[in-house]
């Protein structure tokens, strides 16, 4: 049974300025009713551009915008604060949760390093959850060259979203760089990436509702994809001609967003959805298919969809869905002092409501693994050592380095070793 | 004999800047023929700090070589350590494409392209790149997977990397003493394995330290790979130092207390003992305590140790070193350092002295001359693979690329 029938909901939701552009791509190229027999509303997304930014907002191309947080940036952007996003986000919680209501399916498109997409989009993402709805965050990455700063945000905001998420598909903008090629403009580059929402969008969006020789329907999705809380991949190819299928199949593969097999050969689940003219052959199926899971190492669940489009005949295009099994992110994740849901949605409201600017920005630094105990106290006792030392050698002025007084102090685990060992454990000689 | 027949390993180290001059046979065996030294200065910690006297210094260190081995020196293959040299363990996956897949050179330098091309940050450079082992469609430990049927190659390597900036430093201070030019960089820690162990040694797993003047430099092997490498930014320098501050006296004068009356061994009857300073550092007899020396020094030792201990255990293969800890470097010399260090590491220790070229015995046998040796065999290894590689008609150029990571896409 597809799940024409059902009326499934999905929701694509953009949220901040690079989410909001995704989702512009997705209006711009529509997403119709596959013919004029279906009623208007089955299936068909329900796209909504949410921002801070009450100017970018109304520049958006996309029918229904949502305007977050104007008590707290006065309808200004984020400023690349997440924890201003966050505060956004909840304020607004009871309108965001009324937004998400009943949706069965809901996507999230959100650039992270910035503060609206990394700071509400994991709040959102959690009430679309807490909805029941099968939750897929679609996020980019912030550029190398962008620093830093922003690159550890936006690893702080992907751990986030991984969480509230049920999966991530995640994709670094220096990725999108290697794929647009060398002489590619700017526009061009933030273009592949919108593309890759669309067409990821279109393509679920095609497999649940399209009529199709391998039928695939929502639960099939729900069951590939649900709490897996981990980065998915997508990936697509086009093939034509009289070999499309391994055509379409290579050009998947040798996709760089699959990192030259990398996380193929790692993931446990595929989902590879086909679509092709009506002289598409199960042979071909068969072929494109079996070209896939080849290269794949762990014996991965595959699951394959197979739809037929009028006007796509002569052509093959193939998207792969490809998720890792228990990653060690995912163990991490599991072993967080954040293992249930509504502990996380505790602790969210908490860090949304905190008014203390303090709270606000611990909530943002990176989740670094647990260290043990014994780590954590040496470089503190260390540091009260180091302090003493100061104190005497302001009063002696004695120089505590001796030779390494000038030069780049050599420091392990936050140690400093260029003192002497017998300073740093408070040993008395003599 | 022709001259691309000598190989020159130049190390600039802390404490001194050693110059190995090697010959390589024609049945692949190397000699040392010549060794040129010169006490270094205008290096800290492994890395050059004034490049104008560590020039002068080079210059030395050659012509010392030049004079003992009777060969002119040209080209060097040159040693590199400090900090910023750090190393990880890398999966490089490839999907061999097409009807009849079978696994191609191309496929080969693919794989191997991909290992070493994640997880390094944009500022450094790939030292090594050393082929762990092949995995054809899931079948393990495939040493040479060109030719074989399958869909899906995988590679496991060893990757040691460092800074551009100051590897390029290394370089640039013996290019600019003509006519030495640098064919490649070789990471210290990894050459002294090379001259200390055996094939055998390898197989049953070892640990090699090479503690130098500024650093101490590590190497891991279980079965027979190199799987864990680094630099602990600590070395006889900091010993000296301490010593210096800890007993109030002058870096020259702890310098030598250390060589001479040193040890990291507290025994009773150091108790009473004392070393007199005469007129060193102010008028009259200074006082120095045998016990507060021996102490400092061994609190700076054992806590390195420990930190190379706490390496070896995050290499995951504490358990494989069948071999034994190989003691390397000048602080090789301390006294008690062997006994210390089988405490510390809790495993058999030796001092490793390089065991696998032939030559003059005086410089073998020390252990100090591990990784300038090692590295006159990293330039054997690799002109003899290029020798062959010429006979082979390039079959193998894709995995001589591979395993020794070549320099020269960024060098030139």
């Amino acid at each position: 049974m597809s799940l024409r029938d059902t009326k499934v909901r999905i929701l694509v939701l953009g949220v901040g300025g690079a989410g909001c552009n995704a989702l512009d791509r997705v209006a711009m190229d529509g997403l119709r009713p596959v013919s004029a027999e279906d009623p208007p509303d089955t299936g068909v997304p329900h796209l909504v551009a949410i921002n801070t930014d009450l100017h970018a907002l109304s520049s958006s191309l996309c029918g229904e915008k949502f305007q977050l947080g104007l008590k707290t940036t006065f309808g200004l952007g984020a400023g690349g604060d997440p924890s201003v996003g966050r505060k956004a986000a909840g304020e607004d919680r009871d309108r965001l949760a009324e937004l998400v209501r009943g949706a069965d399916l809901v996507f999230i498109a959100a650039g992270l390093g910035g503060g609206t997409g990394g700071g509400a989009g994991p709040v959102i993402a959690q009430l679309a959850r807490e909805a029941g709805a099968l939750t897929l965050g679609f996020v980019t990455l912030p550029f190398e060259f962008e620093g830093d700063r922003r690159r550890e945000q936006a690893a702080a905001a992907l751990d986030e979203f991984k969480r509230a998420t049920d999966a991530v598909a995640c994709v670094p903008n220096d990725k999108l760089f290697e794929m647009a090629g060398e002489q590619a403009t700017v526009l061009n580059v933030f273009r592949t990436a919108d593309d890759l929402l669309a067409e990821g969008v279109r393509a679920l969006w095609r497999m649940l509702t399209m009529p199709g020789l391998i039928n695939r329907d929502f639960n099939d999705l729900r069951r590939a994809l649900e709490k897996r809380h981990d980065e998915i991949v997508f990936a697509f190819g086009t093939g034509e001609g009289d070999d499309k299928a391994a055509a379409a199949a290579t050009a998947v593969i040798s996709n760089p967003l699959l990192g030259g097999g990398a996380i193929l050969a790692e993931a446990d689940t595929i989902l590879v959805s086909l679509r092709g003219g009506p002289e598409l052959t199960m042979t071909e199926v068969k072929r494109a298919v079996s070209q896939i899971s080849q290269q794949c190492a762990q014996k991965p669940h595959v699951l394959v969809a197979a739809s037929i489009d009028e006007n796509f005949s002569g052509k093959l295009s193939v998207l792969l869905i490809a998720s890792r099994g228990c990653s060690a992110t995912a163990e991490a994740a599991a072993a967080s002092p954040l293992p249930s849901d509504r502990e996380m949605a505790a602790s969210m409201k908490d860090a949304v409501s905190a008014p203390s600017p303090v709270t606000a920005a611990g909530a943002v630094t990176p989740v670094r693994r647990p260290e043990p105990a014994s780590e954590q106290s040496v470089p503190r006792r260390i540091s009260v050592d180091v302090s003493r030392l100061r104190q005497q050698r302001l009063a002696l002025e004695v120089n505590v380095k001796g030779r390494f007084d000038k030069v780049e102090p050599t420091i392990y685990e936050g140690e400093d070793l260029d003192l002497p060992t017998f300073l740093r454990r408070g040993i008395k000689i003599g | 004999m022709s001259r691309s027949h000598y190989i020159v390993g130049l190390e600039i180290g802390t404490s001194k800047i050693c110059t190995v001059v090697g010959e390589l046979r024609d049945d692949g065996a190397v000699a040392i023929i010549g060794v040129g030294e010169c006490p270094s200065r205008g290096v800290r910690k492994a890395e050059i700090v004034d490049l104008d006297t560590a020039e002068q210094c080079v210059l030395q260190s050659a012509h010392a070589a030049e004079d003992s081995s009777g060969v002119d020196i040209r080209s060097v293959y040159a040693g590199i350590s400090g900090a910023h040299v750090g190393s990880l363990n890398n999966r490089g996956v490839q999907p061999i494409l097409g009807e009849h897949s079978e696994v191609a050179e191309s496929d080969v330098e693919a794989v191997l392209r991909h290992a070493r091309t994640i997880n390094i940050p944009n500022q450094d450079v790939i030292l090594h790149s050393l082929c762990l082992h092949y995995d054809v469609d899931g079948q393990d430990g495939v040493v040479n997977p060109v030719g074989m049927s399958g869909s899906r190659l995988q590679a496991e390597v060893h990757v040691i990397h460092g800074v551009r900036s100051r590897t390029e430093n290394v370089i640039k201070c013996i290019r600019e003493v003509p006519p030495l030019d640098v064919n490649e960089v070789v990471f210290n820690g990894y050459a002294a394995s090379l001259a200390v162990l055996t094939e055998e040694q390898k197989q049953l797993g070892a640990l090699v330290v090479d503690m130098g003047g500024g650093t101490t430099d590590f190497a891991v092997y279980a079965r027979g790979a190199l799987r864990h490498s680094g630099v602990v930014a600590v070395g006889g320098d900091h010993i000296a130092n301490d010593i210096s501050l800890g007993l109030k006296i002058p870096l020259s004068a702890a310098e030598r207390l250390k060589v001479e009356y040193g040890s990291v061994l507290i025994e009773d009857t150091l108790k009473s003992q004392t070393i007199s300073l005469n007129g060193e550092i102010s008028i009259g007899a200074t006082v120095i305590f045998k016990d507060h020396l021996c102490q400092l020094m061994r609190l700076r030792v054992e806590e390195t140790l420990q930190l190379i201990k706490r390496e070896l255990d995050k290499s995951g293969c504490a358990q494989l070193i069948g071999a034994g800890v190989f003691l390397t470097g000048g602080c090789a010399h301390v006294r008690g350092i062997k006994e210390l260090a089988g405490d510390v590491i809790g495993l058999p220790v030796q001092i490793g002295t390089a065991k696998t070229v032939m030559g003059l015995t005086a410089a073998l046998d020390r252990p100090e001359y591990a990784a300038p040796i090692g590295i006159v065999r990293f330039g054997a290894m690799r002109e003899e693979m290029v020798r062959k590689n010429a006979k082979r008609g390039g079959r193998l150029k894709g995995i001589i690329g591979g395993i020794f990571g070549s320099m020269r896409n960024w060098m030139f």
